[in-house]
């Protein structure tokens, strides 16, 4: 009997953070994967898109994946000390996959126009950008810093 | 402290969205003007002047996009099969600003001197395959830095394909003071460009001594082959050297500069 009524109050505790995470996760996949889809999709004829190497297709499904996965796990621990420390290990992980996606910061690529012998190649820098996106990561990381510092300060005056 | 992240938060919302916007709105710019075809590159337009043979391209551009496009370069170089460069050239505008438009002519410029100085008179003889580097550079929103290069093989046509010297009939008495020689200059004109200029011919014989000469207009067009029948005069004194065989001494003088060149008769 005594179980059967701390399994309800558990359910009732983390029912709430569940639904938050799969509506939250679910409008992080929207924003990230498929409302960028669609626009391009819109913005780019269809062949184009179809000509789009396979290995930025994957990035954007694993960018999609680190925040979808994030924002779900950060709200299933809010109220607790991980959801600070997932927050901070988000900003990491972003940090590095910028890095990574967007080459340090300088893309060459090079493809041929159809039914043309010649390659093109197009290179850009956009070192500019990933120090945006880098400052937007660390910013970040210092909010769940204080965060976490902020919910143990709290723990210990209440103790 | 409350206070301070929630700020931290909006900051950070706020900074994601509008930096979310730039980069899609940035990268989607240059994409724009291709899609809606407003960079046009018209049809070259050769001309000669002053020893140079000059090929123009209009450049058109037309900013429908969402930011200032600046520091547009446009450089093209053209080298032989072997990477001697043979000319380089560079169009740059400071600034097309949003929804502005530029009409900018790239000008490829190739000097009969350069090739000779270059030692490239191969070009005027052989047909050839010219590599053309083409590289476009510019910046998006002052911010990112964007080049786009391709690298084009073009056939080059010679102008003065395969010359050649023959003798038609051996020297004949023509006066009192000089025997006369004819003979049949042959060369095929591979290159886009009619010729047009003077031609003068000196005969020598296989010591080296000279025999006589021939000068006159020089007219050949473009893709044809050039048959020209040519009277050769020899002093008198100097008939007693003609072995049939030698070399000849050309010497080219056109709007698009002079040349000297020689080849063997016989």
């Amino acid at each position: 009997m005594a179980d059967e009524g701390n399994t309800h109050s558990l359910l009732r505790k983390i029912l709430p953070n569940v639904i938050r995470a799969a509506l939250k996760g679910f409008i992080m996949f929207l924003l990230t994967y498929l409302l960028p889809t669609l626009l391009m999709e819109t913005m780019m004829p269809l062949d184009t898109l179809l000509e789009m190497p396979s290995e930025y297709t994957a990035l954007v499904f694993a960018f999609s994946a680190i925040v979808v996965f994030f924002t779900v796990v950060a709200e299933l621990f809010s109220g607790t000390i991980f959801q600070h420390a997932f927050g901070i290990s988000r900003a990491l992980v972003l940090i590095m996959y910028f890095i990574y996606a967007l080459n340090g910061g300088v893309i060459t690529s090079a493809f041929q126009i159809p039914e043309q012998p010649q390659l093109v190649h197009i290179f850009a820098d956009l070192r500019a950008f990933l120090a945006m996106l880098i400052f937007l990561n660390l910013l970040g990381f210092a909010k769940s810093m204080f965060g976490a510092i902020n919910f143990l300060a709290e723990r210990v005056e209440s103790v | 402290m409350r206070q301070s992240i929630r700020a931290l938060g909006w900051a950070s919302r706020i900074l994601w969205i509008a930096t979310v916007v730039f980069m899609v709105t940035a990268l989607y710019s240059p994409l724009k003007l291709l899609l809606e075809r407003q960079i046009e590159i018209g049809s070259p337009q050769p001309s000669f002047s002053n020893s140079t043979i000059t090929v123009s391209i209009p450049l058109f551009i037309n900013n429908t996009g969402f930011y200032d496009l600046s520091n547009l370069n446009v450089r093209t170089s053209v080298a032989d099969h072997d990477g001697t460069l043979i000319s380089a050239s560079t169009t740059s505008a400071e600034n097309i600003p949003r929804g502005g438009s530029i009409n900018e002519t790239h000008a490829i410029s190739v000097g009969i001197g350069d090739i000779i100085s270059k030692n490239l008179t191969h070009l005027l003889f052989n047909d050839s395959t010219l590599v053309l580097d083409l590289s476009v550079g510019l910046k998006i929103a002052h911010v990112i830095p964007l080049q786009v290069s391709t690298s084009l093989n073009m056939s080059w046509g010679a102008p003065l394909y395969d010359p050649a010297i023959r003798i038609v009939d051996s020297p004949e008495p023509y006066n009192s003071t000089h025997f006369n020689m004819t003979a049949e200059l042959s060369f095929e004109n591979h290159s886009p460009f009619d010729i047009d200029g003077t031609l003068s011919l000196e005969v020598f014989n296989e010591r080296d001594e000279f025999l006589g000469l021939w000068g006159g207009l020089l007219s050949a067009h473009s893709g044809e082959p050039h048959n020209e029948q040519v009277t050769v005069y020899i002093p008198s004194d100097a008939i007693f050297k003609f072995s049939g065989s030698g070399e000849v001494h050309a010497h080219f003088e056109s709007p698009m500069g002079s040349l000297d060149w020689r080849f063997a008769y016989g």
